[in-house]
């Protein structure tokens, strides 16, 4: 907290670049500046600064991204993409995150909602957070655990007890299934591809052949294997694996 | 116009084509001492352009004359081109054909188109012949005679040299400093010089193409001359060194033939003529950086050097409120065009603006360094009327006044009409539609604007404070555990009240004998003794206690368990009486204490408690 509370932070002016003392407010607000007046690598560093010590703010990674799809050099919009997942993963119901992540993936060719799936439904499996869907696990156990005990030892309250029992644990095993569910589809450790055309080799190194190029702003899986600065990924929906050199990948 | 043609050819590069490659040549009929400038242009959507493959041009002597590169980036896009610049001095006359060119980057090839080039006779009257002296002098490109040893000719000249000069020794920080070298050379060459650059720590550079070829007399002896340049650009003040460039090349040698050499032969047919690489070196060159001045400088200025324009032009004149404008803004002059940074416009109350895109454009001369940076953006007008875009300020510092300058742009005037019905961004109303109602048009998809909260919404807060303490589960957890064991406790109890009695008497009896240790005199102490000891054996009897006598007892116990030892009912009966005496008969209790009563009822107790298990 006390890091939290008074941050050095620093604040890359395109004159003067001293180092001061500012709080993550101030260097977000300081940010917005930067990015009003069109200056947005230097919007873009501080934003990544505030993201970095308040890794739950939505706003920062939301803020962020939109500050490198501006900069538009080379891997920005692989990078603005990672962003909006991470803002998009902490909120996911936020329409104008939403939007934007929508946005970056159409420039690199992704569709946001899959073709063939009623954005009503995708809508309400994404309405919580992965986050908000432990706690709704953890809170409706926590109270079913406590109204079973009622019901174990007060018999005389047992009549009363059954319809919030009932409740508590449908929410239980409907937490559960959903954060399972959720957990078992996405993405196993998600990265983006931050690199235009970057080639993915059968083995961890240039000696091994090409196998499929990958275009920037990609979303794909990193499988576990990681050599000499060469990650191996998977990209499901082609349903190809292979490895990529680590420089080229964002993880979210 | 010639020297924007490769230029032009940038400009006119496919967007679409992820590999090209144009080749042009600055005229098509050349003398047989004169040169050729050959441009090649590769573009691409990549940042790495592989390198043109030269082929064999047997006609000319090919010289390297510098590259350039120019990026431009559309939407998160790269789009690049570079320049390769190569001279050719004719070496034959006759018809040549530059053949076709190709760059492949491993997936795709690209191909230039053959090029026609006529080689004529050279003229009557050789340039700068009026000011050489009558001495023949030998002539690099088409003299056939081999360059004579130093030692023993007829003159100390050397047969080449090499100088280096910058036409600026204190130029400000981001100035344009032209560094010329010169190669002079008064015998044949055998091939192409090769030229190293200079290493340059603190300056960028450009190269240039090459000067003309020129002849100069020194110390009697006529050189050919080259002239090789490049652009520096001091990036920060101080005293900088440009290296020492180095030119290697190979020249004939005249070689007397050796009888007895090893290679007699190879000497003979080649007519006693050999060659030699000489490698000729400048002398580094320091020059003095200059701080641009702070007094007077531009809020604006973003650290432009040199002398340039600006101007801004629009599409079009007139259009409908949410119509786009296409505003392009072309800065343009002479000097470090990468070092101009992002321009800005001024706040624009009528007009909403699009996000700025740039593309530089370089082309290159003898001078040095020009072009232009060319910014796009699109507008579009919120209101209808005559609407003005006003002045669009850039400013620079021109070294050669030391002063800085600021240019503006032209303003522009629109004149904008109300939206169509259909197409103007129709108020957005709540309720019933008072106008007949309005349709929302989409003028162009873009990003949503930021976010102003930093911190997360207290509902997200908690939602993160119970993910993380998942581990406190174990409270509820244990409390329900525990809540099981006591039910099953309780249920076991109410299903087997007898046994429940019995299994408790022990605990009761205890309890009581515990309490008449501090009793205040023995005779209450014995009633608490005996009532513990009644009350444990009703228990375990399953007998009212109020109602139990010894005798009750003791036959009792003895049906109960046959095998007890004779000596716990003897002391049963010896203690049940004398808590009996005492009770009732207080002044006959003796020495007897509290405490003394209580242990031998306790041990008692204990000792039938055994029994009762076996």
């Amino acid at each position: 907290m006390i890091r939290l509370a008074c941050l050095i932070l620093a604040a890359t002016a395109a004159t003067a670049q001293e180092t001061r003392r500012v709080t993550p407010e101030e260097a977000f607000h300081e940010a917005a500046v930067h990015y009003e007046a069109s200056r947005f690598s230097e919007a873009a560093e501080l934003y990544g600064q505030t993201a970095e010590f308040v890794p739950d703010s939505a706003s920062a990674h939301y803020n962020l991204g939109n500050a490198l799809l501006r900069r538009g050099t080379p891997g920005s919009l692989g990078l603005a993409i990672a962003s909006y997942s991470r803002a998009f993963q902490l909120s996911p119901r936020d329409p104008d995150i939403r939007h934007n992540l929508s946005f970056a993936l159409k420039r690199a060719g992704e569709e946001l909602i899959p073709a063939g799936t009623p954005p009503v439904f995708w809508k309400a499996y994404r309405l919580l957070s992965i986050t908000e869907l432990k706690a709704l696990f953890f809170l409706s156990l926590w109270g079913a655990l406590l109204l079973a005990t009622l019901w174990t030892v007060r018999v005389e309250w047992r009549e009363r007890l059954r319809s919030p029992l009932t409740i508590s644990l449908t929410l239980w095993l409907a937490a559960a299934g959903w954060w399972g569910s959720r957990t078992a589809t996405g993405l196993r450790n998600p990265a983006v591809v931050v690199l235009a055309g970057a080639e993915v080799r059968s083995g961890p190194g240039t000696a091994f052949p090409v196998g499929f190029k990958v275009p920037e702003g990609r979303r794909v899986s990193r499988l576990g294997g990681n050599k000499n600065q060469w990650v191996e990924i998977g990209v499901p929906k082609e349903g190809l694996k292979g490895w990529i050199e680590s420089d080229a990948l964002e993880p979210i | 116009m010639r020297r924007f043609a490769p230029l032009l050819l940038l400009l006119a590069a496919p967007a679409s084509a992820a590999l090209d490659i144009s080749a042009s040549v600055n005229r098509n009929s050349v003398a047989i001492n004169e040169q050729l400038v050959l441009t090649l242009v590769v573009a691409g959507d990549q940042s790495n352009l592989p390198p043109p493959q030269l082929p064999s041009m047997p006609r000319f002597n090919v010289h390297n004359a510098g590259r350039s590169t120019n990026f431009s980036f559309v939407n998160g896009r790269i789009s690049s081109s570079v320049q390769y610049t190569f001279v050719l001095v004719p070496r034959l006359i006759g018809n040549a054909v530059i053949p076709p060119i190709s760059v492949s980057n491993g997936r795709e090839q690209a191909q230039s188109q053959p090029i026609q080039v006529t080689i004529l006779r050279p003229e009557a009257t050789p340039p700068a012949s009026s000011a050489a002296p009558a001495r023949a002098a030998p002539q690099p490109r088409g003299s056939r005679a081999p360059a004579r040893a130093r030692p023993g000719s007829e003159s100390q000249a050397p047969d080449m040299y090499v100088t280096a000069e910058i036409d600026k020794s204190s130029p400000y920080v981001n100035e344009q400093t032209i560094l010329t070298v010169r190669f002079h050379t008064a015998v044949r060459l055998l091939g192409n010089a090769e030229w190293a650059e200079p290493v340059t720590n603190g300056m960028l550079t450009e190269d240039l193409p090459p000067g003309p070829h020129s002849e100069k007399t020194h110390e009697g002896r006529r050189y050919m001359v080259s002239e090789i340049r490049m652009a520096l650009f001091p990036i920060q003040p101080g005293k900088l060194q440009i290296g020492e460039s180095t030119i290697k090349t190979r020249v004939a040698r005249n070689r007397s033939v050796d009888p007895f050499a090893a290679d007699f032969f190879q000497q003979f047919f080649s007519q006693g003529i050999g060659s030699e690489v000489q490698v000729l070196k400048t002398r580094p060159i320091t020059l003095t950086a200059r701080r641009l001045p702070e007094a007077g400088k531009p809020s604006g200025f973003t650290g432009a050097v040199g002398k340039f324009t600006i101007d801004a032009e629009a599409d079009r004149s007139s259009a409908k409120v949410g119509d786009a404008i296409n505003l392009t803004l072309r800065v343009e002059g002479r000097g470090n065009l990468k070092a101009i940074g992002d321009l800005e416009l001024p706040p624009l109350d009528e007009f909403r603006a699009y996000e700025m895109v740039g593309s530089l454009n370089q082309a290159k001369d003898a001078d040095g360094v020009t072009g232009s940076k060319v910014f796009k953006t699109v507008l579009t007008p919120k209101v209808s009327g005559t609407l003005t875009l006003p002045a669009i300020p850039f400013s620079f510092f021109d070294p050669d006044t030391g002063r800085y300058r600021t240019v503006k742009t032209k303003p522009l005037e629109f004149s904008v009409e109300p939206g169509d019905a259909a197409a103007a961004p129709a108020p957005i109303s709540f309720g019933a539609a008072v106008n007949g109602g309005g349709q929302i048009t989409t003028v162009t998809e873009d990003i949503r604007y930021l976010h102003n909260q930093l911190r997360p919404s207290a509902q997200t807060r908690w939602a993160s404070l119970v993910a993380s303490a998942g581990s406190l589960t174990v409270f509820p957890a244990f409390l329900f555990i525990g809540s099981l064991g006591w039910s099953f406790y309780r249920d076991r109890q109410l299903q087997d009240p007898v046994g429940a009695r019995r299994r408790g008497a022990i605990g009761r009896a205890r309890s009581l004998a515990r309490e008449a240790r501090s009793a205040p005199d023995p005779a209450s102490a014995a009633a608490k003794l005996s009532d513990a000891l009644s009350g444990y054996l009703g228990d375990k009897l399953d007998r009212s206690a109020s109602g139990l006598t010894l005798k009750e007892a003791q036959e009792a116990l003895k049906s109960r368990n046959p095998g007890a030892p004779e000596g716990h009912l003897d002391q049963l009966r010896r203690v049940w009486r004398e808590l009996e005496r005492i009770r009732f008969a207080p002044s006959q209790s003796g020495d007897a204490t509290s405490s003394g009563l209580a242990d031998c009822v306790r041990e008692l107790i204990d000792a039938l408690e055994e029994d009762f298990k076996a």
